[in-house]
């Protein structure tokens, strides 16, 4: 039985494919600013009658600020998936995230309220999943695990079910 | 009053709802309304005026008849609604508290509307509006199955809330309500409603400018005062002293009208709590459903000896839900607060040796960080008015060694056999208390500032924490400390099951 395998009370890191997931995602957001700025841009450039000069150094600006974006999409998630981690234990479920601002959050099994596995199309294209924990607390009423391989997550809900009934 | 299908045991509101109602969706529509007088000028506004009240008129009358309830065996089924029929069962084991809540006018109607909290949600989970008084007492006892029989009802609001074993615990002069006042800044509320207000006017055709104008032309004097920064000091002064003064006023206007008359009772194990000027409120809380409990004290407590203490209960947490976190003694001598709390929560006991304190490093890094934000303001008032800037900047920093040195001084905490306590601050000191069957969730957050010192912070969540008052955080600990105690803390409300 799966739900037996994930409490080992060893810190897990999460599905090395959520490495690529977040990639994509982050390409997306960044082709989405890209086509964005450059409409606005476009608009704002027809509008003004601009020289030659002042059209090169908008369009480089802006050039320079979606490369930016796009290789803080493309580097940041190694660095996100070094400092993710999870952990299941007799107590309860742990979740080590943050790079910066780092954070260890604590659930006891028997604070569970419920739980969602979601899947967004990229995850569901790579078999991840999402796993939200819900509780009854108010700064912390949903933790989230995202970048897990989606029978992961299965696993851990209903080890988190069983214990809580 | 209230209709009862025989049988099916199906009941309506009050009448008088309908009445509410209908006063309710006109007070929603006078502002459009009064807007409407303004741009028709007088012209044909009768007719406007119709068509937005009367379909808001019909929409009461079709709501108040589409809504009634049911006490059923062990839930409460609420069925509202005509097109959109809604059925919402609400089990009695999920009530926290059943509030009553009577403004003016359902006092001297008697009635009141019955809010029926749940934890999970900032919301009440049903509002009824309104019910008469021995409506409420029926569901009330249905409610909590008060084994105990209850009084009869011929005396109004007093008789129906007081149960026959009620015990009184404490009761508010008007004397501790205004120096409660004093000590609370509620009064900022009321400002920024009258700023509400003068937005409001203005969308109507008031002009704040023309307004500035004509105030100059009535009191000239305000041109010809002396000048020099001295002047400007003083006068700087003069207004904040005045602005104070004000805001303490309405602060103690503000509280006396919420709490007028506070009396706290014990029902057997659990607390009721009335209170209120123009809106009373009777609150039910039964002990076990206690999420935290606050101390409080300010300079003045402190001098006179005295403090106050705040319960939360789930589902309970100010915005939106009409009724705040709950006072359990608004103003109580120091005295009396040790029983106060043994029975909001038997079995801990406050007056601990134990302490433990912050991280040694606390005082210097809370030091660094004002003195960096007294910069921060620093800069751009020195490019705005040069040496005068000082003025603002030195007291600032003095501020700034004074916190770093006193709060690390008071900042405290204790692990109980059956709870956490957290004290913090210096000029205001509040201790904050959870057991551990209620801590949901344990968050251990490093900031890279912490990273650097080798600290952390204990974030410790229950349910009903709102977001004003005391935060549950336990800042500055050495980094081995905070995993350490993360780990026990986490281990402690793993050991137990939570009721709510």
């Amino acid at each position: 039985m799966l739900g037996s395998e994930v409490v080992e009370g060893v810190e897990r890191p999460l599905d090395p494919r959520s490495i690529t997931v977040r990639r994509i995602a982050g390409a997306i957001t960044s082709a989405a600013i890209g086509v964005g700025t450059l409409g606005a841009l476009v608009i704002r450039l027809i509008a003004s009658r601009p020289t030659r000069t002042e059209v090169m150094l908008l369009l480089l600006a802006w050039l320079a600020t979606v490369a930016a974006i796009a290789a803080f999409s493309w580097l940041w998630p190694p660095h996100r998936f070094r400092h993710s981690a999870w952990r299941i234990d007799a107590s309860g479920m742990r979740i080590r995230a943050g790079v910066f601002w780092r954070s260890i959050v604590s659930i006891p099994h028997a604070r569970v309220q419920h739980t969602d596995v979601r899947q967004g199309p990229v995850e569901r294209a790579f078999g991840l999943a999402t796993l939200v924990v819900h509780t009854a607390g108010t700064e912390n009423a949903s933790i989230e695990l995202a970048g897990i391989a989606h029978e992961t997550a299965l696993a851990i809900r209903d080890h988190l079910i069983d214990e809580h009934n | 009053m209230s209709t009862t299908d025989a049988g099916s045991g199906w009941r309506r509101l009050h009448p008088l709802s309908l009445v509410f109602r209908i006063g309710a969706a006109a007070r929603n529509l006078l502002l459009p309304g009064l807007a409407l007088l303004f741009v028709s000028r007088g012209q044909g506004y009768e007719l406007w005026l119709a068509v937005l009240f009367v379909p808001a008129g019909i929409a009461a009358i079709v709501s108040y008849l589409s809504y009634r309830y049911r006490l059923g065996d062990d839930e409460l089924v609420i069925q509202q609604g005509i097109v959109t029929r809604n059925e919402r069962h609400v089990p009695y084991a999920r009530v926290q508290n059943v509030d009553l809540v009577q403004n003016l006018i359902h006092r001297w109607l008697g009635v009141a509307e019955a809010r029926f909290e749940t934890a999970g949600g900032e919301e009440p989970e049903a509002v009824m509006r309104v019910l008469s008084l021995a409506e409420v007492a029926a569901i009330r006892t249905r409610v909590f199955r008060d084994p105990r029989p209850r009084a009869g009802d011929a005396g109004g609001a007093e008789a129906v809330v007081a149960a026959p074993v009620e015990e009184p615990l404490y009761r508010a002069r008007l004397r501790d309500l205004v120096l409660l006042g004093l000590t609370s800044n509620r009064g900022l509320a009321v400002v920024a409603a009258a700023f509400g207000m003068l937005w409001q006017l203005d969308v109507l055709g008031f002009d704040p400018e023309r307004f500035v104008r004509d105030l100059g032309r009535v009191d000239p004097s305000v041109a010809h005062l002396p000048a020099g920064p001295l002047a400007t000091v003083l006068v700087a002064l003069a207004g904040l002293v005045v602005a104070l003064v004000a805001l303490k006023t309405l602060s103690v206007v503000w509280t006396i009208g919420r709490l007028h008359g506070f009396e706290l009772r014990g029902r057997g194990e659990d607390f009721s709590a009335r209170y209120g000027l123009l809106t009373r409120i009777a609150a039910t809380v039964p002990r076990q459903r206690i999420q935290r409990l606050s101390i409080q004290r300010g300079p003045l407590h402190r001098w006179l000896g005295k403090a106050s203490v705040q319960i939360e209960t789930a589902g309970r947490s100010g915005a939106g839900s009409g009724v705040e976190r709950l006072w359990l003694a608004p103003w109580i001598d120091d005295g009396a607060l040790a029983g106060l709390v043994a029975r909001a929560l038997p079995g801990i006991d406050l007056d601990v040796r134990e302490w433990r304190p912050v991280a040694a490093g606390a005082g210097g890094r809370i030091l660094r960080k004002g003195l960096a934000l007294a910069v921060v303001i620093a800069i751009p008032l020195a490019v705005l008015s040069g040496l005068a800037a000082l003025v603002v900047i030195v007291p600032l920093a003095g501020l700034a060694v004074l916190h770093a040195r006193q709060w690390p001084r008071h900042a405290r905490y204790v692990l109980l056999p059956d709870a956490i306590v957290w004290q913090s601050g210096w000029w205001t000191r509040r201790t904050s208390v959870a057991r551990y069957e209620k801590i949901q969730v344990v968050a251990q957050i490093q900031s890279p500032f912490d990273r650097r010192r080798g600290m952390a912070s204990i974030h410790v969540d229950t349910a009903g924490a709102g977001h004003v008052g005391h935060p549950f955080v336990l800042r500055y600990l050495e980094e081995d400390v905070a995993t350490g105690l993360s780990g026990r803390l986490g281990d402690e409300a793993g050991a137990r099951a939570f009721r709510w």
